[in-house]
């Protein structure tokens, strides 16, 4: 019914790309991994070499109480993972402007399993900023330069 | 037009129906006189200038047009090289409409700076004066757009509702030094309650606020924050005392310490400490929910590395002390968590080495606990993967050994010895995408179509004789359906022998990629029955094989979020996550939620930020358990926002322990560029309200 095998996003329209993230965060990390892997772009280590630059200007984490038990304690979290991009070209002139991604999950919560709860919301974290890098290459894909 | 230059000064230039004078001394103008330096100029019916000093009289309608201001009154006296004098009967406006006001008189003071004697200055446009506030001495100073003012009353609707010996204000929004406006409310707990903050502006990058806080049940209380930042770190202190609560007759006190730190080529630390004098401090003293219900307060210290390994290598080592201060509910007592001290973990990751991606996870961790089983674990998972990739789709074959030994104390008689367990883990991941364009009305989209198959393969090991440091059932979510293990932590490797398969269709628009809409189903075939089980309280429904979702935008102005969760055995919704958010416009929302976990809990929420007339929003928020029968958390308020102030009024009640409620009453008075008077109720509006905006 008209789906056509897409298989790897494969072709941005740039060759290369250099990728500047918040010093110390595995966001940087995981986009050059998956535009490596994922695409025929190819990722470089230094601005100057590169025809495109994306820039993670940052990517943070929020928790927002979302149920409550009969007694007032947290019986669920929300979580919630922002991470905002743009795009310039190797002169600093942008391509696509600055643009923010917001994703959400539900962490069941109980003060008792706070160690094991604490794992399950890295878990969550980790699947949102694999569900990011994937949206934010879906971005990269439509970008005329 | 009469130029006249002189050397070093400013051109002056002076128009009016008639000019006489005496050359280089004074010129005297007369009707509709007009005088021009630089950006400034000076109209009156009549005006004198003086040469030789710059000195300027004027009299009659007279009006100063300045860079930054306008100045009307009716006798004016200014030099206009040192720019002092005074205007009578003075009327100022700032130019860009940040303030105005009026005063007996106006004294020139130099430097942009003028001072007003009962003076009095308004952010509300001319012709309204809802509120001002009267000084004896009202200074402004332009250069800085700062005023400070003396014997100062605050009238609302021309009653005064403040006074204040002093205060300070800045009217381009810049925090400044100086006494913040009174916040006050009333809660049940502590009765009435009223905080006089002082703002200290230390430096550019530090600042603090000193509140003393007077409850009227329980004494003075001291709040302190302060905050610092610099370009590789930043931290915030908050230190609240209460020296003798009249009703505990004890000191109470809260401390919370943050600060984290980049160090430089990968490594960074962070320090968070929390505590308090006693488990009811929050419940007694706090009104909103974030601190109310908190149980475990964190204190933790880390130290991390995250680095290259080589291109396509990624190495991570972090080493952490952590502990919590538990705060219990009589009613509902918990056991305390365990204490890590410390886990030294280190993960390192390795694509590429001629097709095959290594990956390797280990930690050490001395778990301590005053009366569980406590000692030592080495956790070792190497694994291994054969990332298959061509134009269609993926295929990841993984195979991994997960080793575990602990170290018991002796002190505990059934264990006291060295235990192990070796697992091996075999997944086979593997997915394809599919895309078309596709239209929705009348707009075009890109529709993706991605079929994914998950197949684990774990054989059973009886772990009941192992401890329980960190294990809990994680939730079954699409998350977690795709991972090896359903248990957190490490103490518990599920068995498992089962295949997920997942589809998820998008809908991204074709010039930004940006996703609108996403429809996800999933479900998981098991092919034994699960053996390795966890016996601890549960929050997650522990049944489910099914997943069905929808997310993203239904049309501009309705978003959803939908999540059931069923178990197909026996056809029962096990869990529910539903919203529903219609928001047209800004300050116009409602938002619908329903969540049920069979056995732990059923909940609706309804919330909406909604214009009754004019000026005037209504807002409500309620969390009601259909479980417990009751409202969990609620609060209703009315918002009214002019041009140039807004008041809020917002009652809301919590449940802060078991058959425990606090109610708390805020009110707020924000006069624009001035001050907030009273509790600011915006952060628990946010946090009640998902889409609410401050409507002014």
């Amino acid at each position: 019914c008209g789906f056509k095998l897409r298989g790897q996003i494969s072709n941005l329209p740039f060759k290369s790309l250099y990728v500047s993230a918040p010093a110390g965060h595995s966001i940087g990390t995981d986009l050059e991994r998956s535009i490596d892997a994922r695409t025929t772009t190819q990722v470089v280590h230094k601005a100057e070499d590169a025809e495109a630059i994306l820039q993670v200007i940052s990517a943070t984490n929020e928790k927002r109480i979302l149920s409550l038990s009969g007694g007032g304690r947290v019986r669920e979290f929300e979580l919630i993972y922002r991470v905002s991009t743009r795009l310039v070209d190797s002169k600093g002139i942008e391509l696509a402007p600055a643009s923010e991604l917001v994703l959400m999950r539900n962490l069941p919560f109980l003060d008792a399993q706070i160690l094991a709860k604490e794992a399950e919301e890295k878990m969550l974290y980790k699947d949102m900023q694999d569900d990011a890098v994937q949206q934010i290459i879906w971005r990269l894909s439509t970008v005329n330069p | 037009l009469t130029p006249i230059t002189t050397p070093q000064k400013k051109p002056i230039f002076i128009d009016a129906d008639r000019i006489h004078g005496y050359y280089k001394q004074e010129i005297e103008a007369v009707g509709d006189a007009k005088l021009r330096r630089g950006d400034q100029s000076i109209s009156a019916d009549r005006m004198k200038y003086f040469q030789d000093t710059e000195d300027t009289e004027a009299e009659g309608h007279v009006r100063l047009e300045r860079a930054k201001d306008t100045l009307e009154g009716t006798d004016l006296q200014l030099n206009l090289e040192t720019e002092t004098g005074y205007l009578s009967q003075p009327n100022y406006y700032m130019r860009d409409g940040s303030g105005r006001g009026t005063g007996s008189i106006l004294l020139f003071e130099g430097d942009d700076n003028y001072r007003l004697k009962q003076g009095s200055y308004t952010t509300c446009p001319v012709g309204n004066d809802d509120w001002y506030i009267r000084a004896d001495d009202l200074e402004i100073n332009n250069d800085e757009e700062v005023g400070t003012a003396r014997n100062v009353s605050v009238l609302f609707k021309d009653v005064p509702i403040l006074y204040l010996p002093w205060m300070s204000f800045s009217y381009n929004g810049k925090r400044k030094t100086g006494m913040l406006a009174p916040i006050f409310g009333n809660t049940a707990r502590s009765g009435g309650d009223l905080a006089l903050p002082f703002y200290w502006n230390i430096a550019p990058n530090i600042d603090a606020t000193i509140a003393p806080r007077l409850m009227t049940k329980r004494g003075i209380m001291v709040n302190n924050e302060l905050r610092y930042m610099g370009s590789s770190f930043m931290g915030q202190v908050l230190a609240d005392v209460l020296p003798d609560d009249l009703d505990t007759n004890q000191t109470r006190y809260g401390i919370s310490f943050m600060h984290s730190q980049y160090l430089g080529k990968g490594w960074s630390s962070n320090l968070n400490y929390n505590s308090v004098s006693d488990d009811l401090f929050f419940r007694d003293l706090a009104n909103n929910l974030a601190q109310t219900s908190r149980t475990n307060l964190l204190q933790q210290g880390v130290v991390s590395y995250h680095g290259d390994l080589g291109v396509g290598g990624v190495l991570g080592f972090s080493a952490m002390v952590q502990r919590f201060q538990t705060l219990q509910d009589p009613r509902a007592l918990i056991i305390s968590p365990y204490k890590r001290l410390p886990q030294l973990s280190l993960t390192a990751i390795k694509r590429n080495v001629a097709g095959i991606d290594f990956d390797f996870n280990s930690s050490w961790t001395n778990f301590s606990h005053p009366t569980l089983v406590d000692g030592q674990r080495l956790t070792l998972f190497p694994n291994v993967s054969v990332p298959l990739r061509n134009a269609f789709g993926y295929l990841t074959p993984k195979i991994g050994l997960h080793y575990t030994r602990y170290n018991l104390s002796s002190s505990t008689e059934l264990r006291g010895e060295n235990t192990d367990r070796t697992i091996p883990i075999l997944s086979l991941d593997s997915g394809v995408v599919f895309d078309r364009e596709t239209a929705l009305s009348g707009k075009t989209f890109i529709q993706t179509l991605e079929p994914r198959a998950f197949y684990v393969y774990v054989p059973f090991k009886d772990q009941s004789q192992l401890p329980n440091f960190d294990s809990a059932e994680s939730d079954f979510s699409f998350a977690q359906m795709l991972t090896e293990n359903r248990f957190s932590g490490s103490d518990r490797i599920n068995d498992a022998n089962q295949i997920t398969l997942a589809l998820t269709s998008r809908l991204l628009e074709p010039g930004t990629g940006i996703e609108r809409l996403r429809i996800a189903i999933g479900q998981q075939f098991r092919f034994i029955d699960r053996d390795v089980t966890l016996n601890s309280p549960q929050v997650t429904s522990g049944r489910a094989d099914f997943i069905a979702a929808l997310s993203g935008r239904l049309t501009p102005e309705i978003s959803a979020d939908t999540n059931i969760q069923l178990d197909e055995n026996e056809l029962r919704t096990e869990k529910i996550r539903t919203g529903l958010s219609y928001q047209p416009e800004l300050g116009k929302v409602v938002n619908l939620g329903y969540r049920f976990t069979r056995d732990v809990l059923e909940q609706v929420d309804a919330s909406t930020q909604w214009p009754i007339s004019g000026g005037l929003h209504g807002v409500v928020g309620v969390n009601y358990s259909l479980r417990d029968d009751k409202i969990l958390a609620g609060l209703a308020g009315l918002e009214y926002s002019s041009c140039c102030w807004a008041l809020r009024v917002v009652l809301q009640r919590l449940t802060t322990a078991t058959q425990k409620t606090s109610t708390a009453f805020f009110v707020q008075l924000e006069l624009n560029g001035l001050m907030e008077i009273g509790t600011n109720p915006l952060r628990v509006l946010q946090q009640n309200i998902p889409g609410y905006s401050s409507i002014h």
